[in-house]
């Protein structure tokens, strides 16, 4: 298990993490979503011990991560931006990892070898293309046998096929090992698929973190068609997140249950009233709204 | 267990003696990385294989093209043995270039995965502490010099044995020294690339710290000189702790070789201090390390790329570069364009302002720095011009400060030129009597309440009278060097005292009291006899001499025409005739100066050449040789010194003498 409790971090004055609080579960894959610039690398680094946090406390499986090899040992990471020595081909790669992670499975290394075929373990890395860099990364942070998996937008570079694959990869570890993955990325509908565990973060703090299908439940999209043209005075204490109107039909984001917010919406006698699942993409957009993150219409 | 702040370590759950062991274990390993050192020696092969290259060119090379050569020159054993030596001498001292060069390159080597954000968090979010990372590049660095030398030094000595050169041990103090040296600049630049995140600055810091102590002094004593008058200079980038503040200087001097006058030319017998070299560099090249480690456990690692990393060094860069900036500029400035202090002020505080926003841009890495840097900026250069123009306003004392004489315990003064220009021409004296001191004080008294004059000097007053014979004014050089009491050492230097002949006769004026001060017996022959030390007058002896300047006697003249009229002859311009004195003749002379000097008829000098003077003055010198016993490691011996006195009409002693002897008529007096 991660914890992340009240983490700061400034850079020059400006607050990357403010207060930030969150928790992975074990064996969970948690997805990071938020904006541009709401601090999610900044975390990612945190967590893999790179970076120091000015307050507050990381811990994994309660141990601190920052300068404890112990811990690191058990902790591989992919970031957004890879680096590999200057003629370093895969398997050079490979001996250093293995250098310093004792648990860095050979047997795994021939094994993945058919799964990254595309990649010629041999060639340099710097001249493989983006996604052939990217297939390396996870080829080599498999063979270390991580008890947790930090991954900085993961699959940016990878075709349909091997983004399938390296997910299947994942899932079957997190299946077997109890493996806990923590994520960010922006690609919401695959992580959609994917996740367990969501956090969406905002100027450096988590807005809510949740599984995914609690999150699901807790926040509905209604489609009302009132009696009357206007839209009725709703109940205060009913957190509406978002009102639409196209013709009769209003359409409403309402945090709650299908089922409460149906029963509470019916007290009004409409000619139409349904409830409709939303997506993790417009949680993630219509939770932003309300922090002043929503999409606008410029006067062009 | 959670910690309540971040850099607190954590320890393995309570009861888990399994975890606890492997937390060690991981602790341990934490600290070194054969991994990484494999690594970096096949990634870095190129830096080692060339300077291994060099060395191996520098000296296995030279070895075999020395063996191959040198029986034609019939060495005997000893000569070789010096040869040989001094060769490996000659390579010592290379080693500081050489190190200066590869010491540096190791450290951006090792360290440049510091300098860029990608390749510091894959090293970093390895399992592997902060201290392991650095020793293990400390380590890979070690090797770099080590295990080249040592492979040279041992190629060396089988080439030695093979062409029978003693090589043997001077090799081996090479590698002593060499890898020491080696070592040592590579520290220096590592502790360097801990406080910056830009790979193309740290040579620029560290081809800066290399030097910084002794620019900063003279950037210092520069400003000083222009703002202060009679500021000596502190000299302190002539000092000792320069010169161990500059090591590529200091190991230079430790390294000089020493030349033994029984050996031939281009010989030298040993280096000055090869111990001193290796202890230098140990122990600089551990507080380094230290420095370095104690940072980098504590650098900022999202700072790769900026120019300074560790946060309070970045306001001393800003405003450290714009004083260095502002005294530099500003000097350069003022010294082709400008006069005065007050304007030498100016531009220095103008190009410090620039200084400071142009080391804030290169900070921030942006060129918008005015808006949010221009109050600290403000505040920077007020105090700046305070400081400098509170310096140069006298605000601390320091232009008109004259000590008591009750508290100086001895006072040195030299610079002063007076006439006739012999031993006592250039004055140069210990004063320790108290009337004396009293009468320097009084003197630097009266050239501190006048400070304009004192930086004006001669302005273009007239120097000579209208026909060109007599002086009418001149500007004097003096330096004060007051021992206080209490241990300490005063200085001022004064190099515009401007002399009169009008100011001669009243007592109040610097001239006066600066002739008043030359004509005290005591210092005339501080002044004459300053060779003595704290040896007395009555230690001398006399062992010969000469006249100088005689009258050609008749065979000399016939052979040289040009001294027919010596009446009309300027004595330097005439050929020299003179006259040696036996150890007896010089004795009795030395004990007729000896009494003139006791009653201040002999040595009087004069600060302007006036009518008194030629009035006074003969053409003819009497130069006496004088030994003093010593006592050194070598148990007594003697030192040999020489006065010369040119003759006076007031040195009634000593001009019986000179009659006594029958040299009377050979005296030339001035006819001016």
């Amino acid at each position: 298990m991660i914890t992340v409790e009240n983490v700061v971090k400034s850079f020059d004055g400006f607050k990357a993490l403010d207060s930030l609080t969150m928790t992975v579960p074990t064996g969970a894959i948690y997805g990071l979503v938020g904006p541009n610039g709401a601090g999610k690398s900044t975390i990612l680094r945190h967590i893999t011990g790179v970076y120091q946090q000015d307050s507050g406390t990381i811990l994994a499986d309660g141990q601190v991560v920052y300068e404890n090899p112990a811990m690191k040992e058990k902790i591989a990471s992919i970031p957004d931006d890879l680096y590999y020595f200057m003629s370093a081909s895969t398997r050079d790669m490979a001996h250093f990892y293995a250098g310093f992670y004792s648990r860095f499975d050979w047997k795994r290394y021939e094994t993945l070898k058919e799964v990254f075929r595309t990649v010629d373990e041999k060639r340099p890395i710097r001249r493989l293309s983006k996604g052939m860099q990217k297939q390396t990364a996870f080829w080599l942070s498999l063979c270390c046998r991580p008890e947790i998996l930090i991954l900085d937008e993961p699959v940016d570079g990878l075709d349909p096929v091997m983004r399938r694959q390296v997910w299947s990869l994942l899932m079957s570890d997190v299946a077997q090992d109890g493996t806990t993955v923590l994520v960010s990325s922006h690609n919401l509908r695959e992580l959609e698929d994917v996740c367990d565990h969501v956090g969406i973060l905002s100027k450096g703090k988590v807005l809510i973190e949740r599984g995914l299908s609690d999150l699901q439940e807790n926040i509905v999209k209604m489609q009302v068609v009132f009696r009357e043209r206007e839209l009725p005075k709703l109940p205060e204490d009913m957190e509406v997140l978002n009102v639409s109107q196209v013709g009769r039909i209003t359409t409403l984001i309402v945090r709650g249950t299908a089922e409460e917010t149906t029963n509470r919406l019916a007290a009004y006698q409409p000619i139409l009233l349904e409830a409709l699942p939303l997506t993790l993409e417009e949680i993630f957009i219509y939770e932003l709204g309300g922090e002043g993150y929503e999409v606008i219409d410029p006067a062009l | 267990m959670k910690s309540s702040t971040p850099r607190s370590k954590e320890s393995a759950p309570a009861g888990t003696r399994e975890t606890l062991s492997s937390e060690y274990r991981g602790m341990l390993k934490g600290f070194f990385n054969p991994t990484l050192m494999k690594k970096n020696l096949t990634r870095f092969w190129p830096l080692w294989g060339v300077y291994t290259a060099i060395l191996f060119f520098a000296l296995p090379m030279e070895l075999i093209q020395f063996g191959t050569s040198y029986r034609s020159f019939n060495y005997t054993a000893g000569e070789l043995q010096t040869v040989a030596d001094n060769y490996l001498y000659n390579l010592s001292n290379t080693a500081v270039p050489l190190g200066l060069v590869f010491g540096l390159l190791a450290a951006m080597a090792l360290f440049s995965y510091l300098m860029n954000a990608r390749s510091c968090q894959l090293l970093h979010s390895l399992p592997i502490r902060r201290e392991g990372l650095f020793f293990t590049n400390w380590l890979s660095g070690l090797w770099f010099f080590a295990v080249p030398n040592a492979v040279i030094a041992l190629l060396s000595s089988v080439l030695g044995a093979v062409f029978g050169i003693p090589v043997f041990p001077g090799v081996w103090l090479w590698w002593l020294i060499a890898t020491s040296i080696g070592m040592f600049f590579f520290c220096f630049a590592a502790c360097c690339a801990m406080f910056t995140g830009h790979i193309l600055a740290l040579p620029v810091f560290y081809g800066i710290l290399n030097v910084l102590v002794t620019a900063v002094c003279f950037l210092l004593d520069m400003t000083m000189r222009l703002l202060l008058v009679g500021f000596s200079g502190t000299e302190l980038s002539s000092t000792d702790f320069a010169r161990w503040c500059t090591p590529v200087y200091q190991l230079f001097h430790l390294l000089s070789q020493n030349y033994d006058n029984e050996l031939p030319y281009g010989l030298y017998n040993n280096l000055s201090d090869p111990v001193g070299a290796i202890c230098y560099c140990i122990v600089l090249g551990a507080v380094f390390t230290f420095i370095a480690v104690a940072v980098y456990r504590f650098r900022q690692l999202e700072r790769s790329g900026d120019l300074v990393t560790v946060g309070w060094v970045r306001p001393v860069f800003q405003y450290g570069f714009a004083v260095c900036a502002g005294l530099s500029l500003g000097w350069i400035i003022h010294n082709n364009f400008f006069e005065g202090p007050w304007s030498f002020i100016i531009l220095v505080v103008l190009c410090a302002v620039v200084g400071a926003f142009a080391a804030r841009m290169m900070l921030k890495k942006t060129f918008r720095v005015f808006r949010e840097g221009w109050k600290g900026v403000a505040v920077f250069a007020v105090v700046l011009a305070f400081l400098l123009g509170g310096a140069r306003a006298d605000l601390f004392g320091y232009q008109r400060w004259v000590p008591d004489p009750q508290r100086v315990a001895y006072v040195e003064l030299s610079g002063i030129h007076s006439s006739p220009q012999d031993t006592g021409g250039y004055l140069t004296a210990t004063l320790t009597d108290p009337g004396d001191i009293a009468a320097v004080t009084d003197l630097h008294a009266a050239l501190v309440s006048d400070l304009k004059a004192l930086e004006e000097g001669s302005a273009g007053r007239r120097r000579m009278d209208q026909d060109g014979n007599y002086q009418l004014g001149d500007e004097k050089y003096l330096r004060l060097d007051y021992h206080m009491a209490d241990g300490t050492i005063a200085s001022r230097n004064y190099s515009n005292i401007w002399v009169t002949a009008d100011d001669l006769s009243d007592p109040a004026t610097v001239t006066a009291k600066l002739q008043a001060l030359l004509d005290r017996p005591t210092v005339i022959a501080a002044n004459y006899l300053s060779f003595l030390g704290e040896q007395s007058i009555d230690e001398l002896t006399a062992v010969g001499g000469s006249l100088d300047n005689v009258k050609p006697r008749p065979a000399e003249a016939a052979a040289d025409s040009t001294q027919e009229d010596t009446k009309t002859i300027p004595a330097t311009s005439t050929r020299n005739a003179w006259i040696t004195l036996d150890a007896k003749e010089a004795e009795v002379l030395w004990a007729a100066v000896k009494a003139d000097l006791a009653a201040g008829n002999i040595g009087r000098r004069y600060v302007l050449d006036n009518a008194e003077r030629y009035r006074n003055c003969y053409q003819t010198d009497l130069t006496l040789s004088f030994i003093l016993p010593t006592t050194g490691d070598s148990g007594k011996n003697f030192n040999t010194f020489d006065a010369t006195f040119t003759l006076q009409t007031s040195a009634a002693e000593t001009l019986k003498a000179l009659e006594d002897l029958g040299y009377g008529d050979d005296l030339i007096p001035w006819n001016k």
